[in-house]
């Protein structure tokens, strides 16, 4: 076991260079690149603004300006000449991406991973939750449907599921926020936490505010959800041993959660992986809609105001997450079923 | 194998009663296709959408004669207004002209992404699979290298990271996003091709194997022309079932990224960036934002089913139920 999850590790290397190099290369090859933002800053003279880019390495060859990005400067000795014509020898002081060290937002003046870290918690709270919701209602639903094939219940499901998929994200949150906050006013229209006098929100008060947003996120989990779920059951009832367990006369509620229920979680388990990427974008739309402080408006945010080292930090951190959910997905995988050869090297690290 | 084959294909055409044995499975889906109500009416519905998108200039110029993006005072008009079938929106421009307009960029754009990054998948995805466990499989496993990369990061960040290398618009002192039409397409289409390419290589693998591209090598036939030649006739079904679900996706992708800005620009419509401000229409025209966002949700429901009833008829694969 230990084997198999340290070779799904290694594997995962070349995929994590690559989503590095990509958004390294992408960002380079923006027109006017990193330092075209400084031009708008009146307070530097030219002088400084070339110091500056020589500093920053942007009229370095291509693979020099990628290694610093990984590795950092801290290595090296930088020579300028100041207004006087002496010479200042000062040190360089990125650490480089592999230290954690993704450099200093232009807009907010801090280094970027204390950035991320200020944003996650109310992305993780709303991503987590999400996720809860979307596996702990899909998945009774698409059993349910699978074990009524036919019915009402079912048909009913696959078109509600359809039409969810059919509807973006953003209008889907809209749709929640005009009937349940504006319509009848049963919950609030946004923000995570408002300004109070105290400070502080009360434990009520968030997670009322969780609600609409979780649901937005969570519908187009339940409708994919509930389909492979279906798909899953259909499949375990197809199975010899179910029809065994209907011979030998047990109860058909022991039938549905002993052999049933825990042999069509299996392949589920795989969907948790795939289901990362779809929570970071998804943060990014539902918090721009409820005006929620956390990563997917900082990410909105970066974009527009060009803050190039907060972007790329975004692609690592998405990347970084999708990868650490697929190397998670195999390894539940491995261990619920023992059918699963640790050696067969196929499948996506 | 293939005598099972056979007998459950013959199977199946008994209770066809007007299938013959000698038609070709395009025939045969057609026919199949005829008799599959629910996705004929939504081609049907698509295919209105289409046509008053592809007619938005001259409804709005000459029957109509409004200008889609003129501003007026008259703000928030209802639906009904005098001039203004479906009134006006919060700058006071035509409201229906607007729609039109807005399906034929969305429509335009999901249309043409699908269209480039199918092409992109196809060639790729026969190259792939092709090389596959050869002498030359590092160009396979350069190619499945780059896709899991790709997949790895978040879409909607490659898409935003990619708007704002292709977008950024440095000279304005307010820094802001702007992008053509045309550079969204492109994004688009460069992100959308490794579904195809999954699907092409999967069935490539499993073509080139079969007698009859081992006879093409013993006669000497080039690899280009056995690939594209003797392939892909043979797994274009595949792809062009999955077009319309492509299309779909595409229009729900492009108005997310107009919602947020990040995708068409004003003042050319989109069915996306009509909705940007729309939590300021809740209480002062429902209807703005209640239009859009059905269309869109109409047109994609459609592109699936199309997409479904068409694998239904002519996948030969899927058994109809």
């Amino acid at each position: 076991m230990l084997r198999f999850i340290l070779r799904r590790i290694l594997q995962a290397i070349p995929t994590l260079f690559g989503i590095s190099f990509l958004s390294f290369a992408i960002m380079t090859a923006a027109p006017g690149g990193p330092t075209a933002a400084m031009k708008l800053d009146p307070h530097l003279t030219v002088k400084q603004r070339e110091a500056a880019a020589d500093r920053l390495g942007v009229n370095d060859p291509f693979f020099v300006q990628y290694i610093r990005w990984l590795i950092g400067d801290d290595w090296k000795t930088y020579e300028t000449v100041d207004n006087d014509g002496n010479v200042v020898r000062e040190k360089g002081e990125n650490k480089g991406i592999l230290r954690g060290d993704f450099g200093r937002s232009f807009t907010y003046k801090m280094p970027v991973v204390d950035l991320i870290k200020e944003k996650l918690q109310p992305t993780a709270e709303l991503g987590l939750l999400s996720l809860l919701v979307g596996f702990g209602l899909g998945v009774p639903i698409g059993i349910l449907s699978a074990l009524n094939q036919g019915g009402k219940f079912d048909n009913l499901t696959r078109v509600v599921a359809v039409v969810f998929n059919a509807l973006p994200a953003f209008y889907m949150g809209l749709l929640l926020i005009l009937v349940f906050g504006s319509y009848l006013e049963l919950l609030p229209m946004g923000n995570r936490c408002p300004i109070s006098v105290s400070g502080e929100c009360s434990l009520t008060d968030r997670a009322e505010r969780l609600i609409l947003p979780v649901f937005t996120i969570a519908t187009g989990f339940i409708a994919v959800l509930s389909r492979y779920a279906r798909a899953a059951t259909l499949d375990v009832l197809n199975q010899d041993y179910v029809r065994t367990a209907r011979a030998k006369g047990l109860h058909s509620r022991q039938i549905t959660f002993r052999h049933v229920g825990r042999n069509m979680l299996i392949p589920i388990v795989t969907l948790l992986g795939p289901s990362i990427p779809g929570i970071l974008g998804g943060a990014v739309v539902v918090e721009r809609i409820f005006s929620w402080q956390g990563l997917g408006r900082l990410a909105l945010e970066a974009v527009t105001t060009q803050d190039y080292p907060v972007v790329m930090a975004f692609v690592m951190f998405g990347g970084v997450s999708t990868v650490i959910g697929y190397l998670l997905s195999d390894i539940m995988y491995a261990l619920v079923d023992p059918r699963i050869s640790l050696d067969a090297g196929a499948g996506r690290s | 194998m293939s005598e099972s084959r056979i007998v459950q294909l013959t199977a199946s055409d008994i209770t066809m009663d007007e299938q013959r044995l000698d038609a070709s499975l395009w025939q045969l889906g057609l026919r199949r296709l005829r008799r599959d109500y629910l996705t004929i009416a939504a081609i049907v519905v698509i295919l209105i959408i289409a046509l008053l998108a592809l007619l938005a200039p001259v409804i709005s110029n000459q029957i109509l004669n409004v200008n889609y993006t003129k501003t007026s005072r008259d703000i928030f008009l209802p639906i009904g207004s005098a001039g203004h079938i479906l009134g006006t929106d919060d700058i006071g421009r035509d409201y229906f002209s607007r729609l039109l307009y807005g399906g034929r960029v969305s429509m335009g754009i999901a249309f043409s992404s699908a269209v480039i990054s199918i092409l992109i998948g196809i060639t790729l995805g026969l190259i792939s699979g092709y090389y596959q466990g050869g002498p030359l499989k590092i160009v396979d496993d350069t190619m499945m290298w780059f896709i899991t990369t790709l997949n790895s990061i978040p879409t909607l960040y490659l898409l935003i990271i990619l708007v704002a290398a292709m977008g950024g618009n440095s000279t304005s002192v307010r820094s802001s996003v702007s992008l053509s039409v045309l550079s969204l397409v492109l994004i688009l289409s460069l992100l959308g091709w490794t579904g195809t390419l999954r699907l092409v290589r999967g069935e490539t693998i499993s073509q080139k194997n079969r007698e009859y591209i081992v006879a093409a090598h013993a006669i000497g036939v080039s690899t280009w022309r056995i690939m594209f030649s003797h392939i892909l006739p043979n797994v274009f079904s595949v792809i062009i079932v999955s077009l319309a679900i492509d299309i779909g996706n595409l229009i729900l992708v492009e108005s997310t990224l107009s919602y947020l800005g990040l995708g068409v620009q004003e003042p050319t419509p989109s069915w996306g960036n009509m909705l940007t401000d729309a939590q300021t229409f809740f209480t002062r025209g429902l209807h703005l934002l209640l239009i859009p966002g059905t269309l869109i949700g109409v047109t994609v429901l459609c592109l699936y089913i199309i997409g479904d009833g068409l694998r239904d008829a002519f996948d030969p694969q899927t058994v109809k139920k």
